[in-house]
């Protein structure tokens, strides 16, 4: 134990009481710490801060050691004769141990939550991301977050997610605040996120605070590092799937510094070396810059981009000539932050960004094209005030959005004889202004409320209807004890962009469309109640919480609507009703050898539409009944570890063809068969369920070369996790129905280095 | 070893092998029970030249049953209804129609009076009673028609060129095109799924009753032979028939059924399925060589 900086404060009290009182507070710089363990010897008596990083003992004068411990900290020892009341201040600094700050970073932020006012939010470390086995041993941030409670998977390896019971255009995706309209690259397996540069995950799924908005179901923040860097520091990563750099470098000490990161599948590369062609590849760039001018002052401008490019040259005839197909999909981004400091109470923060995402898929043969393309831009800025007091002091914060949307969702361009056929279009350009206005208040009302009270008032200018909508915000804490909460919320929550999507699959060739004048803003309510309890000695937090969530304007698409190459679409949009409920339970350790969490989640998910069903109410596709996950990760040694996952899914609701009938061509010959469906999403499919292992060989950590191999299998027992339900014909040429799978056992293996 | 094959080679098949040879495709899950379909009564018509009206009944079928590669034959046989009382009314009498096979009822001399309702009433022992209605839309006719071979280097088409008086009114008119081959009878398989071109559209008020000039192309194989010929047909029908054709022309080729979207196709046809629609339209053959 090392003895650290102190700061000693000696009040005279008074001297004539057989005890006397020792009263201090537990800092780390000026933010106090609750929950830190203060044992005075030879007494053998214990205190815990309380939430304001507070601490009382009575106790008889004489010499006495302090000594004061809070996890991932250097624990204090303080020695003095005691002889009247005394206060004390201990300022405690974090241990140097890389991996233990991480966690230790998870902890404290989980432990803010837990005195927070929300619930129904979750936080992930980038340690924990990669920790965890998954599809092709690349580390995927979607991917973890669908094995936390009330996020729901869709198909087997996709990045979508349903939280809540929403869509999956339900939730906003920010990348240092921009926007990421597609989260996905290999159509869906690997998310675009680098874990390289991933700082803080948090992901909202109620209790909205009111600096917040724009989607339905849930906010995720994705925020990489932004501290000055004080040394250079590289690290890489080659995996089956793809590989990564990452290089970070200071320009002036302790004031400017920048890291850039690339991502890049090679497999396509791998196979020309054995004269094969894989004409598929993906790539990921990001790159910040980070600037200090002033103590006072962060100023960081970060960038992405990425694309998934597939170039496929097919010629039948062995002529030279044949039929070239490609396709674009990819995200850029620009980000530019500035936080400022303005007193010692006051800060604020300035965002000024630009996004844009766009598909494009081209098809060639001879003089014959075939071009689709859609697009969407957008240019905004965000304004936030706030203040630094502590948890319930009465804090403030404020501010401004504003979104420039410009949107062309859909142009189809055919030259050559393929336009006879398929006829080109544009369908209209569209372009809207999203604004909100935001204010918040939290204070504590007694020793035990815990209020957050805001409104957010969004809105939406398209040129021909403005939408003016209030989101209030409420949330409450009511504490049981130091340990034990309770929690309350109310949000509501309007969306002013869609996705519109195929029901049964969504796709990177999805069409993001904002409201119009006849196309209302989706709307949600969301009530929320939680019981929540932490055991700091073991990092071990419970969380229990119900949610009902009535929903409005939903978008759905008429019967038949055929997406593809469809310029016309909008007039095919309808809008209905939504509703969820369910029960989310979680148990997360973060602490010790063993760590990680199980998860588990009761939900129901329902959904009308006059048009649909004939106006009957059905389940929603990912209506998934019971969803859970067993995480762990087990250090055995500090340079071994294993990890294990595994996760139960509800099968998801799918409409199956379950008849035919026949009519007249309309010929004089022939007879068309004509498919007969079941009620929508009225049959179940099998459950899902499957085991991942891996194992993690570490370096000794002495060596300034450090390098780490990650091995394991994904879906050890070869289970099928069904897509949905097709027919097959047996070979005596009966027929059968048949749920197939996407992936079978898969072992991968990854080589991770950093000096 | 050979020489050629070198470390790079062995990394990069070793890589290869571990993900292909353990990239096990898992056998596909059984399916619980899903809804049993009650087979119902479907009807559709046509009418042929010279007025004949033909009524196909037939019944409706698991999925599990036939698909398109089955044999036509054997599938007419076990769907068909022949057991059935078909009566074709309008405000001036009953005519009741003949059984003549497979399912097929026929009426002569059925007096067609355009825009008139004339209701069907199908009712068989077996399968429970069915009624529609529709009403004769005046029919249109060619003005000119003509095709004309187009060979693009790597697939042929035809183009067809044809004109036609548009009627006073809103109307929809219904234009498809079928390839009949000179050498030999169509293969049984075409009969189920008809390769057809189907071309649906509305009038232009623009050009109301005016004389409509118009082409389309019809992908014409290469190896046709001399003397095949075009079937084309020109129709004037109702708006209900022309949005369920146009329902299912855009999705007659999803590529998948369960990426497709599921739809309950409309059909006017009360207590069953189908359609039953008295169109009249105007047959042509023309000739396209080679």
């Amino acid at each position: 134990m090392k003895s650290v900086l102190i700061i000693l404060l000696l009040v005279p009290f008074s001297l004539i009481a057989q005890t006397v009182a020792i009263r201090g507070v537990v800092r780390e710089g000026k933010e106090e710490l609750p929950m830190a363990h203060i044992t005075v010897l030879p007494d053998s008596t214990t205190a815990v801060s309380d939430a304001k990083g507070r601490f009382a003992l009575s106790l008889r004068p004489g010499l006495k050691q302090v000594v004061v411990s809070y996890t991932g900290f250097e624990t204090t020892l303080y020695s003095f004769f005691l002889s009247r009341d005394t206060t004390l201040t201990f300022a405690l600094r974090p241990r140097s141990d890389e991996l233990n700050a991480i966690v230790v970073t998870a902890n404290r932020a989980q432990t803010k939550l837990f005195e927070s006012t929300r619930s129904g939010t979750n936080i992930l470390s980038s340690e924990e991301i990669n920790a965890i086995p998954v599809l092709g041993g690349e580390a995927d941030l979607i991917k973890v977050l669908q094995l936390l409670p009330g996020t729901i998977r869709g198909v087997e390896g996709t990045s979508d997610i349903f939280v809540r019971g929403g869509a999956a255009d339900q939730n906003l995706v920010l990348l240092d605040e921009a926007t990421v309209y597609n989260t996905s690259h290999l159509f869906g397996f690997v998310s675009v996120f680098n874990p390289d540069i991933i700082k803080s995950v948090e992901s909202i799924n109620g209790s909205f605070p009111a600096t917040v908005g724009g989607r339905l179901s849930s906010i995720l923040h994705v925020n990489t590092h932004s501290e000055i860097a004080t040394k250079t520091r590289v690290s890489g990563n080659i995996g089956l799937i793809a590989s990564r750099l990452f290089i970070e470098q200071p320009i002036i000490k302790n004031k400017v510094s920048v890291w850039v990161a690339a991502r890049r599948t090679y497999i396509d590369q791998v196979v020309k070396l054995v004269n094969q062609q894989l004409p598929y590849l993906f790539y990921d760039i990001n790159a910040k810059l980070s600037v200090r001018p002033t103590d006072r002052d962060l100023l960081s401008f970060s960038m992405y981009s990425g694309d998934d490019l597939l170039d496929i040259f097919r010629d039948r005839n062995n002529d030279g000539i044949g039929s070239l197909t490609s396709f674009q999909s990819g995200n850029t981004s620009q980000t530019f932050q500035w936080t400022r400091q303005l007193s010692k109470k006051w800060y604020s923060t300035f965002t000024a960004l630009r996004t844009a995402y766009q598909y494009d898929i081209q098809n060639a043969f001879r003089t014959n094209r075939l071009k689709t393309f859609s697009n969407i831009t957008d240019v905004g800025a965000k304004v936030l005030f706030g203040t630094n007091e502590g948890v319930g002091k009465g804090s403030v914060k404020f501010g401004l959005d504003w979104t420039h949307h410009n949107v062309s969702p859909s142009v189809v361009s055919t030259t050559g004889l393929i336009a006879e056929f398929l006829a080109g279009g544009t369908a209209p350009g569209r372009a809207i202004h999203e604004m909100a206005l935001f204010g918040q208040y939290e204070r504590s009302f007694s020793d035990r409320w815990l209020l957050t009270a805001g409104l957010r008032t969004s809105f939406a200018f398209t040129g021909e209807r403005n939408y003016v909508i209030p989101e209030p915000r409420f949330s409450a804490r009511y504490e049981i004890n130091p340990t034990q909460a309770l929690k309350f919320s109310y949000s509501r929550m309007a969306q002013y962009l869609h996705r519109i999507s195929n029901s049964a699959v969504t796709a990177p060739t999805d069409i993001w469309y904002p409201v119009t004048k006849d196309i209302q803003p989706q709307t949600a309510h969301q009530f929320s109640v939680a019981w929540q309890k932490t055991l700091p000695k073991t990092g071990v937090f419970i969380s229990v919480e119900s949610y009902y969530k009535p929903m409005n304007n939903l978008i759905g698409l008429e019967e038949g609507t055929n997406l593809f190459f469809n310029t016309d679409f909008e007039k095919r949009l309808v809008q209905g009703k939504g509703n969820a409920y369910g029960f989310e339970f979680l148990v997360k350790k973060e602490l010790g050898n063993l760590t990680g969490w199980i998860s588990y989640t009761l939900s129901w998910s329902n959904r009308q539409f006059d048009a649909v069903n004939q106006g009957v109410w059905f389940p929603s596709r990912y209506d998934r009944r019971h969803n859970g996950a067993i995480v762990t990760q087990y250090a055995l040694h500090p340079r071994w570890a294993i990890s294990a996952v595994w996760e139960f899914i509800s099968g998801s609701k799918f409409t199956p063809v379950i008849g035919q009938y026949g009519v007249m061509a309309p010929s004089t010959t022939g007879l068309d068969l004509i498919p007969i469906y079941a009620p929508i999403n009225s049959v179940k499919l099998a459950d899902s369920h499957r085991l991942d292992l891996g194992v993690k060989f570490k370096s000794k950590p002495e060596r300034k070369f450090k390098t780490e191999w990650f091995a394991g299998v994904y879906n050890v027992y070869n289970r099928a996790n069904p897509v949905g339900i097709t027919v097959q014909i047996n070979e005596d040429g009966s027929m059968k129905y048949e749920q197939p799978g996407l992936f079978g056992l898969l072992p991968f293996i990854s080589y991770g280095f950093k000096f | 070893m050979d020489s050629n094959f070198n470390k790079k080679h062995l990394f990069a098949l070793a890589i290869m092998a571990m993900v292909a040879l353990a990239g096990c495709q898992p056998d596909p899950l059984p399916v619980d029970p899903i809804p049993q379909l009650k087979p119902r009564i479907v009807v559709s018509s046509q009418l042929v030249p010279g007025q004949t009206v033909a009524i196909l009944l037939t019944k409706s079928f698991g999925a599990l049953d036939a698909n398109g590669d089955s044999d036509p034959v054997s599938l007419i046989n076990k769907i068909a209804i022949n057991d059935a009382s078909v009566i074709i009314e309008n405000s001036v009498g009953e005519y009741t129609l003949t059984f003549i096979g497979n399912g097929v009822y026929g009426g002569v001399s059925i007096p067609l009076v355009y825009d008139e309702v004339y209701t069907l009433n199908v009712e068989s022992p077996t399968m429970g009673k069915v009624t529609a209605s529709t009403y004769v839309k005046p029919p249109v006719q060619f003005a000119t028609l003509g095709g004309k071979f187009e060979d693009t280097g790597f697939d042929s088409l035809a183009q067809v060129h044809f004109s036609f008086q548009d009627l006073a009114g809103k109307n929809y008119y219904l234009l498809n095109a079928q390839h009949v081959t000179a050498e030999e009878p169509p293969e049984p398989t075409e009969f189920l799924n008809p390769k057809l071109s189907i071309h649906l559209f509305e009038d232009d008020p623009a050009v109301d009753g005016q004389l409509v000039v118009d082409s389309i192309k019809v992908i014409f194989r290469r190896d046709s032979y001399p003397g095949d010929s075009l079937l084309v047909q020109l129709s004037n029908i109702s708006q209900d028939y022309y949005k369920f054709l146009k329902l299912r022309k855009e999705n007659r080729f999803n590529f998948s059924d369960f990426v497709g979207e599921p739809i309950n196709y409309p059909t006017n046809v009360q207590g069953g399925l189908g359609w039953f629609t008295l169109h009249i339209p105007d047959v042509r053959v023309i000739t396209i060589d080679p």
